[in-house]
């Protein structure tokens, strides 16, 4: 074993490890770095793996930074190797193949999610869909295959459906809750999505799990369901949710439950290791718990957060919320925070919902205490809905305002394109209804991250 | 670094910022042609908003925090290191919209038009003085050095 030493060892190469290399060698131009990956690929984004399954984009369009991005940043790139072991105090971990020790003065944990699968007979002759790899099998697959099923209808679930769907399979989705997208997004939301789905020939079979997989030789035959029925399939996909891949800290003194536990500063309960992206569960301002937020902007600030931190510059992230952002079949939904409300806290909470004919414009807003906690909507709803998620994050009381919340963004103008409705100019939602003070307020300083002049 | 300063104190909401912005990124650069002959009509990047008579014109703040660089799921998205401007690249872009969801001043358009691509200000690079603030007739729109 030869001894490496690297100032900065970071384990993972997607958002949070690039959040995280970028922030460090912003701070510190010359310490040593290195990021470490199982997959042998240059840095890519698996947010963009759907878009490439039904040919919207090449394979060379995955890549997530320029090509020159290592050298130009002096990273070390140890890409297609594991890390198999893992020493907090001697500070050390093993790499394999070949075997190699590095040491590290500090450490970042950006190890990811991985895909849950349920322990339902014939799992193994089921696709996942979160790398890059998953994606070529199933293309490949996909090229003889005539059925597909789709165990899990959310954000991954309906890539895959509408991928395969577009690379002319027939595609049926099971979920296990009565609407798809039932984490992400409200029922009315669902709804109309499902409306997309269902016109693009997509089955949808809601309310069922799949209780078993049957085929033989390797290749799926039929999925069998809880309610006792049976289809059809050449390809089955498990995407029933991804889970903080802790695999790497178990068994060390690293703190864990649902995902690794950090603080503030996105250290763990280990001194100078840190965690950020997927793996970790952060503390989510507006439920007041801990929980793993898998999306890639949370992810990448809080690998920056995690860099700045490591290179010695404070950088304080002190919660987030979930925020997704979905195309599907053109169609745009946007979601943030708290978009089911539970009957407890409906009790503290007002809910406004404006809804416009035919999918065009769907907004749902939850506020509790004059503050806005939730987000929700469709179609024209999407534009300029960063106003929203502005205010959420700053906790700001929009009870001045809040009817205001409901109208539609002011974009394009409208010598662009005649206005829709009856609106006029002076009828739109935009930082024009906002109190002065909160307008300049964000002046290029609209970070989640309170980066301190320490 | 130059920026784009918002004058809401004298803006008369005549628009003319989003109909010269539009133009400047057209592909003829000439109004005639961009509002009548060419195939797609040109999105502007900046919006006049307007209330009671309130008015101002936005656009990209380039700010020193970009979040749409932070979100960008493909790169697309990226600051440039000398000038700090934020730069959009196309022809990476999806058009997922996370940049619009994460902008706190809506800054960025859905162009569907152009093939599914984010939209925003690019202080005109290339230009002298960006369009905008050359055609405002009440400089409600100036260069400032920060």
């Amino acid at each position: 074993m030869s001894i490496q030493y690297v100032k900065y060892a970071i384990v993972g190469n997607s958002a949070a490890g690039i959040g995280a290399a970028e922030a460090i060698r912003a701070v510190d131009p010359h310490g040593s770095m290195a990021i470490i990956s199982k997959e042998p690929y240059h840095t890519y984004s698996r947010a963009l793996i759907g878009h490439y399954l039904c040919g919207e984009i090449s394979e060379d369009r995955l890549i997530y930074r320029p090509l020159d991005f290592y050298k130009k940043n002096k990273v070390m790139p140890i890409l297609g190797r594991e890390v198999v072991g893992l020493d907090i105090e001697r500070k050390t971990l093993v790499l394999s193949n070949p075997e190699e020790e590095i040491g590290w003065e500090k450490l970042l944990v950006a190890t990811g999610g991985k895909p849950i699968i349920p322990r339902i007979g014939g799992r193994e002759l089921a696709y996942t869909f979160t790398t890059l790899e998953d994606a070529r099998k199933l293309i490949s697959a996909a090229s003889d295959s005539e059925r597909a099923v789709i165990v899990g209808g959310g954000l991954i679930g309906l890539q895959v459906a509408e991928g395969l769907r577009k690379l002319g399979m027939k595609v049926t989705i099971v979920e296990l809750m009565n609407r798809v997208l039932a984490q992400v997004v409200d029922e009315e939301t669902s709804r109309a999505v499902e409306g997309i789905l269902r016109r693009e020939g997509i089955e949808l079979v809601l309310g069922t799990s799949a209780s078993a997989i049957e085929g033989s030789n390797g290749r799926a035959k039929r999925v069998m369901l809880s309610d006792g029925t049976e289809i059809g399939a050449d390809i089955v996909v498990i995407s029933v949710g991804v889970s903080p891949n802790i695999d790497l800290v178990t068994g060390t003194s690293v703190r864990a439950g649902k995902g690794i536990i950090v603080d503030e500063h996105m250290m763990t309960s280990a001194p100078d290791v840190y965690a950020a992206g997927d793996v970790v569960e952060v503390w989510n301002k507006i439920t007041g718990t801990r929980d793993p937020i898998p999306t890639w902007p949370n992810a990448y600030m809080g690998g920056r957060a995690a860099g700045l931190n490591m290179a010695g510059k404070e950088a304080i992230y002190d919660g987030t919320f979930a925020l997704n952002s979905a195309v599907i079949y053109g169609f745009p939904v946007v979601s943030a925070g708290m978009v089911n409300p539970t009957s407890e806290d409906l009790r503290r909470c007002d809910i406004l919902v404006r809804k416009g004919p035919d999918r065009s414009f769907y907004r749902k807003i939850v506020l509790r205490d004059g503050r806005i906690v939730g987000m929700v909507g469709y179609g024209k709803a999407v534009d300029r809905s960063g106003i929203i998620v502005g205010l959420m994050r700053k906790g700001a009381d929009v009870r001045s305002f809040a009817d205001k919340l409901l109208l539609e963004g002011g974009y394009p103008p409208s010598w662009f394109r005649p206005p829709q409705s009856s609106e006029t100019m002076e009828d739109r939602f935009g930082l024009i209804v906002l109190p002065k003070e909160l307008i300049f307020e964000f002046e290029g300083r609209g970070g989640w991250i309170d980066e301190g002049s320490g | 670094m130059r920026r784009i300063e918002v004058r809401d104190d004298v803006c008369i909401g005549c628009r003319l910022c989003e109909i010269w912005c539009a133009v400047e990124h057209s592909q003829t650069k000439d109004i005639i042609k961009a509002f009548k002959f060419e195939r797609i009509r040109p999105m502007p990047r900046v919006l006049v908003e307007e209330s009671g008579h309130r008015s101002f014109a936005i656009q990209c703040r380039h700010c020193e925090e970009p979040l749409c660089v932070y979100s960008c799921i493909s790169g697309a998205m990226t600051k440039n290191p000398t000038t700090g401007e934020i730069e959009h690249s196309p022809d990476r872009c999806v058009g997922c919209w996370t940049c619009i969801l994460v902008c706190p001043y809506g800054a960025i358009a859905r162009d569907e038009k152009s093939g599914r691509i984010a939209s925003k200000c690019d202080l005109c690079a290339g230009r002298e003085t960006p369009a905008c603030v050359e055609r405002c007739p009440n400089e409600a729109l100036r260069v400032i050095e920060i």
